[in-house]
């Protein structure tokens, strides 16, 4: 029973395998492009594509780098590699393929090179702007293929369900290297190492700017 | 700070007016006491050294210092694999102060949850540092409802030690006047965030039976406080890693320093007690066998009195291991209540809700606090129960969250990123503390066929919640529930998370006091009933386990009972 439970929620929890709201950061924070980087648990093609989906969900905007600028690839790659168990491992390196199989299908391309910004768009928007009734439908077809992983009985992986499910652990991934990664905290947050004070309800503006706090 | 005196490896004393096992909460308070009354007192710690400062290598440290942030990792999970079911101890910034599972094993029959550090300092680094008074409800409540045996003391005998220990410790909190959780010394209070207060006021207008106020913690938030140089609270919120500033109070920062001060005291870090020695001559114990963690020879230190501080299950496991002719069962187990009746606080049980408004709120500083909704059940008339006995307090609290994921076309892009870097909405989570009765079958015994590196028995847990505890949490996740809704929290949802004994780090109960050697282990002083010269003051020694969080009640049995002792040897009784 616990195993099936397990199996179930594979796929809903990595990338939020902690509560707390403590964020994650980057050790090559500062550093733009790392000329040499190879991934560790992707394959260089699956870094590839997840760098370009992470850049389309956490773009550049004025004045603040986006997931490319942060190299946030290294962070996602390294989390899978070094956080999560195995067999989040496993769903993880499924998921991924499916969701190039499907990406490419939609934009009609033959090669995952040859996808683009435009492409993930496409795909970012049917899944995680998709109405709740479709949401929750993918969600179930998704339960149902662990449930009968479970009891033994051959299945097919949902495509939907497991890009639906790969692009919200992706998403809380890349936000999760975003808030840790300390261009993004010290210089577009408001980090306070030591505050020293505090105050329980005051006003935001005086606070922060209207700013989150950093940590 | 004052530079502890460590024990060398050759040419060392082996004699005593005291030893004191174990340098937690208790221990430590042990130390400080014993040796400011003149007693040359050794202290035995099994684990580590740990300086106040020098041995706080993650205090300073952010996220980004470490490479997958602060997190638990899969390399984490397989060295400590029990010590990462809290889900929160073992991140990167606090896993060293945890023990290697690998290293240190345990059995369980049933699912037990020992999480620990072996190192000077103990679990009062990490601890969550909830500070609160227990009251007669508490210690009239195993008499009133005739389950287990009375306590030997009332809130009277202990109210001058809390007060006592309250001085030295530093406890921030607001003075209520509420019989079932008596008022501390108390330094100011922190500050509730607006949503708090949003309910504070809210369970003010809708019930009489419950207030909420903010957390009562073991932090100095005015003046100083004597140790290593304690100044206040920087509201960094990095506690379990150590705190430079000594802001919450710890064996390192606050008793031992003391304890040194004194010049009377001798810390042994790398000293595994596992055997209490006895002169059935004199009916007294003489000292202890310890193994050098280190070089694994054993070596005997001899004292007129003996403090076992090294945790309930530990302090245990060593009376169990004490074995002689004379005491066949383990010392002082003439009852057969040694092992027995272990408690925990059980919890993860509540319920989270939304808030719609204060958007132009927030607050400053990352406070390392909470709320708390003292119990409120079974307290007489209206407020008794006929589902279960005892009652519950919950903690929690209110912040605001990250994005809102109810904006579709905020799901990912420019708009999505802004979000991310602006405060989210308000929430609010409510999560029950309840007592967990004493059952003797609830226990802890030694397995003497699989033991350590040490070659010594290794503790087996066979324990589990039962009927009033189970009908306890249905009550207490329905009452957070209503809670949050009646104050206008939306999305409100219960949940009742898997709870296995020992998560709640409360580990209580094994030698517990009582009025009666045939059915306690310990007496109204913490002695042993079959051997007047040890005593017992860590969580072993509770005949209840409450719904507080224990650490303040141990600080005080220990220092009343350190008192006690050092007047017994005056007058030649111990």
């Amino acid at each position: 029973m616990q195993r099936r439970t397990a199996l179930k929620n594979i796929g809903l929890s990595f990338g939020a395998l902690t509560l707390t709201p403590t964020v994650a950061g980057l050790l090559q924070s500062c550093q733009t492009t790392e000329a040499g980087w190879a991934p560790s648990f992707l394959t260089q093609e699956q870094a590839d594509v997840i760098a370009k989906v992470i850049d389309v969900m956490l773009p550049t905007t004025e004045g603040m780098p986006g997931a490319n600028d942060l190299n946030l690839i290294q962070f996602v790659d390294g989390y899978l590699a070094k956080v999560i168990d195995t067999e989040e491992q496993e769903f993880a390196k499924m998921a991924t393929e499916i969701f190039i199989g499907a990406t490419l299908a939609s934009a009609a391309k033959e090669n995952a090179s040859a996808l683009n910004a435009e492409d993930m768009d496409q795909q970012l928007s049917a899944f995680l702007r998709a109405t709740p009734e479709k949401q929750a439908a993918r969600g179930e077809a998704l339960n149902d293929y662990f449930t009968a992983l479970e009891d033994g009985i051959a299945a097919t992986p949902p495509m939907e369900g497991v890009c639906q499910s790969f692009l919200y652990n992706l998403r809380t991934l890349a936000v999760r290297a975003f808030e840790g990664n300390a261009i993004i905290a010290k210089e577009h947050m408001v980090y306070a190492p030591v505050p020293g004070q505090q105050k329980g309800c005051v006003d935001l503006q005086e606070a922060t700017g209207g700013k989150a706090w950093a940590l | 700070m004052v530079e502890l005196k460590l024990m060398s490896h050759s040419n060392f004393e082996t004699k005593f007016d005291a030893i004191v096992v174990g340098t937690g909460i208790s221990g430590g308070w042990a130390a400080k006491e014993l040796t400011e009354k003149g007693l040359k007192t050794l202290v035995l710690e099994r684990g580590r050294m740990v300086k106040h400062i020098d041995d706080y290598p993650t205090m300073n440290n952010d996220p980004w210092d470490y490479p997958h942030g602060e997190v638990i990792t899969a390399e984490t999970r397989k060295r400590q694999p029990k010590q990462s079911r809290t889900g929160y101890t073992t991140t990167e910034s606090r896993k060293h102060f945890f023990v290697d599972d690998i290293k240190h094993p345990y059995n369980e029959d049933k699912r037990f949850d020992w999480c620990r550090g072996y190192h000077v300092g103990g679990r009062s680094l990490m601890w969550g540092r909830q500070s609160y008074r227990w009251s007669d409800f508490d210690f009239e409540a195993n008499a009133k409802d005739g389950i287990a045996v009375d306590w030997p003391i009332r809130y009277k005998d202990l109210a001058p030690w809390y007060s006592y220990v309250e001085k030295h410790v530093g406890i921030s909190g607001e003075a209520l006047g509420l019989p079932q959780l008596p008022d501390s010394e108390f330094l100011k209070p922190m500050e509730l965030h607006c949503v708090e207060d949003h309910l504070k006021n809210s369970l003010k207008e809708k019930y009489d039976d419950r207030v909420l106020t903010i957390g009562r913690v073991a932090h100095i938030t005015e003046g100083t406080k004597p140790g290593a140089g304690r100044i206040s609270c920087q509201y960094r919120n990095r506690c379990a890693r150590g705190c430079p500033f000594g802001g919450y109070f710890s064996s390192n920062s606050s008793t031992l320093p003391m304890a040194e001060a004194t010049g009377n005291m001798t810390l042994r870090p790398n000293s595994i007690v596992h055997e209490v020695l006895y002169d059935p001559e004199t009916k007294k114990a003489t000292g202890v066998r310890i193994i050098d963690a280190e070089t694994k020879e054993t070596i005997e230190f001899k004292a007129k009195v003996i403090f076992l501080c090294a945790s309930a299950v530990a302090s245990t496991a060593i009376l169990m291991q004490s074995k002689s002719a004379h005491f066949p069962n383990g010392m002082g187990n003439a009852s057969g209540e040694l092992g027995h009746n272990i408690m925990d606080h059980h919890f993860q049980v509540g319920a989270n809700g939304e808030f719609d408004g204060f958007d132009d709120k927030y607050f400053t500083g990352r406070r390392p606090n909470g709320i708390y909704i003292p119990r409120f059940r079974n307290l007489g008339g209206a407020t008794d129960r006929r589902d279960y006995i005892r009652g519950y307090g919950y903690q929690g609290g209110g912040g605001r969250g990250s994005w809102t994921e109810n904006v579709k076309e905020m799901a990912y892009g420019p708009k999505f990123k802004e979000a991310i870097i602006s405060p989210g909405g308000w929430n609010m989570g409510l999560n029950g503390f309840g007592e967990v009765l004493p059952y003797h079958e609830n226990r802890m015994y030694l397995d003497y066929e699989k033991t350590d590196q040490w070659g010594l028995p290794t503790v087996t847990f066979d324990a589990e919640l039962k009927e009033n505890e189970m009908l306890m949490r249905k009550d207490m996740q329905q009452q957070a529930i209503e809670m949050l809704e009646n104050a206008g929290f939306k999305n409100v949802y219960g949940y009742d998370d898997e709870y296995k004994l020992g998560l709640g780090i409360h580990e209580m109960g094994t030698a517990r006091m009582g009025r009666d050697p045939k059915t306690s282990v310990l007496n109204a002083n913490n002695q042993l009933h079959e051997v007047p010269n040890v005593f017992v003051t860590d969580g072993a020694c509770m005949t209840s386990a409450a719904n507080q969080n224990p650490s303040l009640t141990y600080m005080a049995l220990t220092a009343r009972a350190a008192h006690f002792a050092v007047e017994e040897l005056k007058k030649n009784n111990i």
